[in-house]
């Protein structure tokens, strides 16, 4: 958790200095779990540690950050991974992976990068309508490109300024709203459940059956 | 016949059981929300975590939930304040009458005869217009979703409140918002006692409280 914490301030530090760009690439599982992977472009060098100071500047209000449990790729111009920890290393573009157990880990992810840290909670994944399997997916405006992939099937007529693909996946550019809202593939408890109501449909007409019979 | 029955009845309560557990996609039984909600915003904290207690910023927000479908409401909102209308200077004479220079302004403080002066605040109810969409919302096992941005309100049984965060919107019975409107009025005396009654730049004997006509 703390991981993704400092993850998110990470990239809200640059990108409320207004100097980087941001791609983001979302997976969401069934159970609202994921990974968020994103690419940070600066337009300069910088390091490590110049990284994780700012960090720690806006985040002076949060719970102490263990940076030992970042994972925080520098890259450099030659595409090839640099040694971040080694001193006077400075990259222009940094990779951060995280991962999110659930949807509150990802509503505090949302809430660090996007600015919308309220005393509220303001969800990312949330229910829709009177379907229980469909929820509205929207994680505010788009820093830079942002792919959201969903386990389940995307609503095309909910998708707005975003581009859809494969039914599952959904692009949308910088500056748009990332809003959605999907069906959720069916859950392992409505699976068994099902083939329970269907065992015992099949059980209750068998002894009918012999009872008819035995008649 | 008597093993049929048995059977039937395991049958049933399997059926009953999966149902319960919501494994057939059933959203349970739902609280209805239907009705006026209302709550009282309050200033916002400083950068030191003091209360910037400026009375004025108080603000009344008056809900109106209206069920459109088993789990879904259509909202309207409407915003109420207290504006100041100014403030009566009760003693200016007397006030005036001490060693003091004529005064043009309300003065905080005692003239050299050690009178404070005695000032009346007034204060109109209001509703503030402006455009305030309908919001959509989601209800799912207790919580209200905002349709448009994800913000939930979690529902206190006990209390009967819808919370979010700070925000707590009691119910509220008959249109009658005099409760929320006292809650103001109150942080408003607050104000003037800390303000100038503790620091003794003025006595404040009374505060006025009207409503304006299309306030209701």
């Amino acid at each position: 958790m703390k991981r993704l914490v400092l993850l998110c301030l990470a990239l809200l530090a640059l990108l409320a200095a207004g100097c980087a760009q941001v791609t983001s690439e979302i997976k969401v599982d069934s159970d609202f779990s994921g990974e968020w992977e994103a690419t940070i472009q600066a337009p300069v060098p910088i390091s490590k540690g110049d990284l994780l100071s700012a960090v720690t500047q806006k985040s002076k209000n949060t719970p102490q950050i263990d940076i030992n449990k970042i994972k925080l790729e520098a890259i450099g111009p030659d595409g090839k991974e640099l040694d971040a920890d080694k001193p006077g290393v400075q990259a222009q573009t940094w990779k951060l992976e995280a991962k999110f157990a659930n949807k509150d880990e990802l509503a505090q992810m949302s809430a660090a990068v996007f600015g919308r840290g309220t005393d509220s909670k303001i969800n990312v994944i949330y229910p829709y309508g009177d379907d229980p399997d469909v929820y509205t997916f929207n994680l505010g405006t788009a820093s830079g490109a942002t792919t959201v992939e969903v386990d389940g099937k995307i609503i095309k007529e909910s998708v707005g300024k975003g581009l859809l693909k494969d039914d599952d996946t959904v692009i949308y550019a910088a500056g748009d709203p990332i809003k959605f809202q999907f069906k959720k593939e069916g859950s392992f408890g409505t699976i068994i459940g099902g083939i329970l109501l269907v065992v015992v449909l099949a059980g209750v007409g068998y002894v009918i059956y012999r009872r008819r019979q035995a008649a | 016949m008597k093993r049929y029955i048995t059977y039937m009845m395991m049958a049933l309560g399997l059926v009953i059981m999966f149902i319960l557990t919501g494994c057939g996609g059933n959203l349970g039984n739902s609280q209805d929300f239907s009705g006026t909600w209302g709550y009282v915003q309050t200033p916002v904290t400083t950068n030191n975590d003091e209360l910037n207690y400026e009375y004025k910023q108080d603000r009344i927000y008056v809900v109106t939930f209206e069920k459109t479908s088993d789990h879904t409401y259509t909202s309207n909102f409407r915003e109420y304040k207290y504006d100041y209308k100014g403030s009566k200077f009760l003693n200016r004479d007397e006030y005036e009458r001490g060693d003091r220079w004529i005064t043009f302004f309300t003065p905080d403080g005692p003239n050299r005869q050690g009178l404070l002066p005695k000032v009346e605040p007034a204060y109109e109810f209001r509703q503030v217009a402006h455009d305030m969409r309908d919001t959509t919302f989601t209800e799912r096992d207790g919580v209200l979703y905002v349709d448009e941005n994800g913000l939930e309100y979690n529902y206190d049984k006990d209390n009967d409140t819808l919370v979010s965060g700070k925000t707590v919107l009691h119910r509220i019975k008959d249109g009658d918002i005099s409760t929320l409107k006292e809650e103001v009025q109150q942080h408003i005396k607050d104000y003037y006692q800390k303000a100038y009654v503790d620091t003794k730049k003025r006595e404040i004997p009374n505060i006025i409280f009207t409503d304006r006509d299309d306030s209701k």
